[in-house]
């Protein structure tokens, strides 16, 4: 029964083939229903007999095979056989290789009657095991961003097979078509080479077709003249030489759904001393606005506030603003969520939030006292309880003897010179999100600068925005804010009043910032704002993760230009000036840190590991609490990172250190361009693609394959043939009359 | 003039009882519808005396002749018939044939139409014979040209039965020793034998003078083949029988069947043999206006 399961929808249609001896009992019936009649002239109907009886028997038999081969074909058409490749290796005895593709992307959860597409593309997946026939093997790809080979090995345990489809799970993520088609044809030419016994070779695809996957072999199917240069046409063309590719559609497509699809605060960082700015997105990707959604704000699981917004239909939300003091220190995790839906995952947006009781600077003097008016303006309380940061000045040499991960930001004040080994260490805070500031002074050799910091050296790092030319004395220079398009200048604008202007500098370096490629970055250094000769006064660029800052000229009166006449670098360190100048810079510098804490699903998160705690074990527990050990990887001989990138769902995903009692929380969010629930059409596929029509099933009625699979072009063809044989049998039955008439 | 005619008609007539009554009704019906008196077809010439017989009337005894000779010849040979018809009739068992299309079998209507010419012949006074046979010959009346003599001819036919099977070559052969005055020969048979010896036989009546008219008598049935169901067929004359799907046959058996008619009319032409087929759903003056009006044109 089950071989004849894995060939026939209806196989009880079967029961009806005895009916096909018809046209053989009614032949031999009428052959026993003779009339009898005696012959005067049978001598020459015996001559007619003896020279034609074969000839006439011959016509018999055609005719007696073709009725009976129609009413074949016509119980089986009814049967329903399976296209393509059972039918084929059921007609060649061959042993066929399954492969079957699950789309995992996030929008395969949406969910209708109690069960997600994600479990109908699983039960139909374990619907053709069971109807497979006895020998055939069958493989599993998980299409997400980074294709998963589940099984790659073709298994002939349908059992095993089973138990591995059941423990797939969905991916918060989206899915990369190419990259799974690539996948799969490296698992057939595997079987190939490996399991020869496995003789044809098919590929079925369960997916919602939705168009952030499909469009680009949508885009591909449209555009002939490209075909062939777009890589999901090659990697189709590739798979259709080892066998049939067929996609099965689930859901109708084009669903309601409303996701949240931003979610940050305004501030780089927070603290408890002062209140943050929450800010949220949602967006309405159906065809009806939806007005009053309630947005609810939670924190640490528990809900702190709620809006209700109206959303346009397929646009988003006006930005929600919340405001919200954090009440301790530590981890904090803040969640945005919307009502419930179809789609459930992207109903909630995820923010990871360092909550710090205050900030900790390190300000590294080159030279003694060259800190010092930096260090006085950043622990001045300007107001009662509101000081943010902590200032810890501490000699040059310091840099390789202290943890710079406890540090928020970093000052360099006149150090003159930098080891390649301290250039590393700043290097290595860049990466871990870091806030350098580099003050320059009377000490600074540009040389040692521009070799060790700005990658002029070999093996050099780049954690230097600009590099210096020889510094120059000048008549007193002002700032130029250049129209305070920067939005470290952003606290000055339309505050002409508040001393920016007022500063003058008599020496400096002139810089010449890094272009992108010459910082291994996406975006050169950009000049913050000139002096009003036109040279650079402060460069900023990001770098790695971080973000480093030049300033020009010096910000302490101990570097002077000469001792006598006691003329200073500049006239920063006034406090009017060095006040707002200081508070300003590190809170651009280390605006880039609270990023790291939040990744999109597939891709990894970690941080740095204890300084000699190479070995220290990291514990991830995901969104379902289930612990994963993260694997612990050594950046550099001196540098241990630890990085987790089993992040398949979205969520909070907490980190806890074997080595120190502290954890970290780490938010994962969905892509929402996933949300996006409206699908290509199947017509728009390559032609490599045979879409089986399955809509039925998206509506979460019992999967009957009986009456899903039907129109199969084999189904058509029997049909097509019974048809051609009746005009056939119509036709030579005629001539056979005419020739008798 | 309709009465008459209408027992021309085979069913009509299949509703008479008596071939002499069938044979009357015919010619009744035949002459009613002539315009031109068909005597003149019996016609021939007769260039000799007939020698006398036992039996002969003495009053016709040519004495001159007997004077001069010394042989007796009936002297009043110009009221003589000048006209002797032989009659062969096939009373073999395939002549019993009668197919569901024909309301006579072949024997019947032929035995009609024998009835009918014997009717004609001695209506203008000439002498008419008849021969039965089979795988022999069964009977054989000789000619006579009394009216009562119908009566004789008919009740042989009448009783004639069929049940052997033919042999017309050997019997064509004896005849025609036997029939030694010369005369027309009607022979009225369906002709299903050697085709080959019965020319033979044909030949000899023609070596022996006489005119000969082969009336085959066919079934339609045997013409058309009209069979659909899967049929039994008994074959008559100790031939087997044979299941068969007609259908796929009828081709092939009309081709055979076309061959065998097609050698007879070759022969009979080669043999200066008139060959006459009729149906025996036919009417009979047909059969009988086609052989007259064919004669008068051979003899004008």
């Amino acid at each position: 029964m089950n071989a004849l399961l894995s060939i026939f929808s209806n196989p009880w249609i079967l029961v009806w083939l005895p009916v096909a001896a018809v046209p053989v009992l009614l032949h031999l019936w009428n052959r026993r229903q003779y009339r009898e009649a005696p012959w005067a002239a049978m001598e020459y109907l015996l001559a007619a007999i003896e020279k034609n009886s074969r000839r006439v028997r011959i016509e018999q038999l055609l005719l007696l095979l073709i009725r009976t081969a129609v009413v074949l074909l016509v119980v089986f058409a009814l049967a329903k056989p399976f296209i393509g490749s059972v039918a084929a290796r059921f007609a060649s005895g061959q042993r066929q290789h399954q492969v079957f593709v699950l789309d995992a992307s996030y929008s395969m959860q949406y969910t209708s009657a109690d069960r997600s597409l994600f479990d109908i593309a699983k039960e139909r997946i374990v619907q053709m095991v069971d109807e497979s026939g006895q020998g055939d093997g069958f493989s599993l790809v998980v299409m997400a961003d980074v294709p998963q080979v589940v099984v790659g090995k073709a298994v002939f345990d349908k059992s095993s097979f089973r138990d591995e489809v059941s423990q797939v799970m969905p991916i918060d993520g989206g899915a990369n078509l190419n990259a799974a088609l690539a996948a799969v044809e490296n698992v057939i030419v595997e079987a190939k080479r490996e399991q020869p016994q496995l003789t044809a070779h098919s590929v079925t695809i369960f997916s919602d077709l939705q168009r952030a996957t499909w469009e680009p072999a949508a885009e591909s199917a449209a555009d002939d003249n490209a075909a062939d240069s777009r890589p999901i046409d090659g990697q189709l063309a590739k798979l259709r030489t080892h066998g049939p590719v067929e996609i099965v559609p689930l859901g109708s497509g084009g669903a309601d759904n409303l996701a949240v699809t931003q979610l940050a605060i305004a501030e780089p960082f927070a603290t408890i001393r002062q209140p943050v700015q929450i800010q949220a997105t949602v967006h309405n990707y159906g065809g009806q606005p939806r007005s009053r959604q309630l947005v609810e704000l939670m924190v640490n699981d528990r809900r702190v506030d709620q809006q209700f917004v109206d959303v346009p239909a397929g646009e988003s939300s006006p930005p929600i603003l919340f405001q919200y003091r954090f009440d301790a220190p530590g981890e904090h995790a803040v969640t945005i969520a919307v009502a419930a839906d179809s789609l459930e995952v992207d109903n909630h947006r995820y923010l990871s939030v360092p909550v710090n009781a205050y900030l900790n600077a390190l300000l590294v003097s080159g030279k003694r006292g060259e800190a010092e008016p930096l260090a006085f303006s950043l622990e001045t309380d300007f107001e009662l309880d509101s000081r943010l940061i902590r200032p810890q000045v501490v000699a040059e040499s310091a840099l390789l003897e202290l943890d710079l991960r406890g540090y928020d930001c970093i000052f360099l004040m006149n150090v003159a010179q930098f080891t390649a080994a301290e250039a590393q260490v700043l290097d290595a805070y860049l990466r871990e999100g870091g806030g350098l500031i580099f003050f320059l002074g009377d000490q600074v050799i540009a040389e040692r600068y521009n070799e060790i910091l700005a990658g002029d050296g070999p093996d050099a790092p780049r954690v230097l925005p600009a590099r210096l030319k020889a510094a120059k004395t000048t008549e007193p220079l002002a700032f130029d804010p250049l129209e305070y398009r920067h939005p470290l200048l952003a606290a000055w604008k339309d505050q002409p009043d508040t001393g920016l202007l007022a500063a003058r500098t008599w020496r400096y370096f002139p810089l010449a910032p890094l272009a992108g490629d010459e910082l291994r970055e996406q975006a050169a250094a950009r000049v913050v704002l000139k002096f009003s000769n036109g040279d650079p006064a402060i460069v900023e660029a990001p770098i790695h993760r971080g973000r480093s800052i030049v300033v020009a000229t010096a910000a302490s009166p101990e570097s002077m230009i000469d001792q006598e006449s006691r003329r200073f670098w500049s006239d920063l360190f006034r406090a009017e000036l060095i006040t707002p100048w200081g508070q300003e810079l590190w809170r651009f510098a280390v605006g880039s840190r609270q990023q790291q804490r939040n990744v999109s699903v597939g891709d990894a998160f970690g941080g740095p590991l204890p300084t000699g705690a190479v070995d220290a074990r990291v514990e991830v527990f995901g969104p379902n609490s289930d612990g994963d050990e993260a694997a612990s990887r050594r950046a550099s001989v001196d540098i241990s990172r630890w990085s987790f990138d089993d992040t398949p769902r979205a969520g909070f995903y907490r980190a806890e250190f074997e080595s120190r009692p502290s954890e970290e929380l780490f938010a994962v969010n969905v892509n929402p361009r996933e949300g996006n629930l409206a699908r290509i059409d199947p017509r728009d596929l390559p032609a490599g693609f045979t879409a089986i029509s399955d809509e039925a099933e998206a509506t979460g009625e019992p999967v009957e394959r009986s009456s899903d699979a039907a129109p199969a072009p084999l189904h058509k063809w029997l049909l097509l043939s019974v048809l051609l044989l009746l005009c056939t049998e119509s036709l030579y039955a005629w001539w056979l009359g005419s020739r008798a008439s | 003039m309709e009465s008459t005619r209408k027992y021309l008609n085979p069913e009509v007539l299949a509703r008479l009882q008596g071939l002499e009554l069938r044979a009357r009704r015919i010619v009744e019906g035949y002459v009613a519808g002539l315009h031109r008196s068909p005597y003149q077809g019996f016609s021939i010439e007769f260039a000799e005396h007939r020698e006398y017989s036992p039996g002969d009337d003495l009053r016709y005894l040519d004495w001159k002749v007997y004077g001069r000779t010394d042989k007796y010849y009936l002297k009043q040979y110009e009221e003589e018939t000048n006209l002797i018809a032989y009659m062969l009739l096939d009373t073999s068992e395939s002549m019993d044939y009668r197919s569901d299309a024909a309301a006579l079998s072949k024997a019947d209507y032929a035995k009609c139409l024998a009835a009918a010419m014997s009717h004609l012949v001695l209506r203008q006074q000439d002498s008419v014979g008849l021969v039965t046979f089979d795988d022999r010959i069964r009977s054989l009346i000789r000619p006579s040209g009394n009216p009562s003599h119908l009566k004789q001819l008919i009740h042989v036919m009448e009783t004639a039965e069929s049940a052997k099977k033919t042999n017309t070559g050997p019997i064509f052969h004896d005849l025609a020793e036997r029939l030694r005055k010369r005369g027309i020969v009607l022979i009225f048979s369906d002709m299903f034998d050697n085709v080959a010896a019965m020319m033979t036989g044909l030949k000899h009546f023609r070596h022996r003078r006489h005119d000969v008219v082969v009336f085959h008598v066919l079934d339609p049935a045997e013409l058309n083949f009209p069979f659909r169901r899967t049929t039994l067929f008994k074959g008559l004359e100790n031939l087997p029988e044979v299941l068969a799907d007609p259908r796929g046959l009828r081709r092939a058996y009309l081709h055979e069947f076309g061959q065998f008619v097609h050698r007879l009319q070759e022969g009979c032409r080669a043999n200066q043999v008139e060959y006459v087929q009729v149906r025996t759903d036919e009417p009979l003056d047909l059969a009988l206006t086609s052989f007259l009006v064919g004669r008068s044109i051979r003899m004008s």
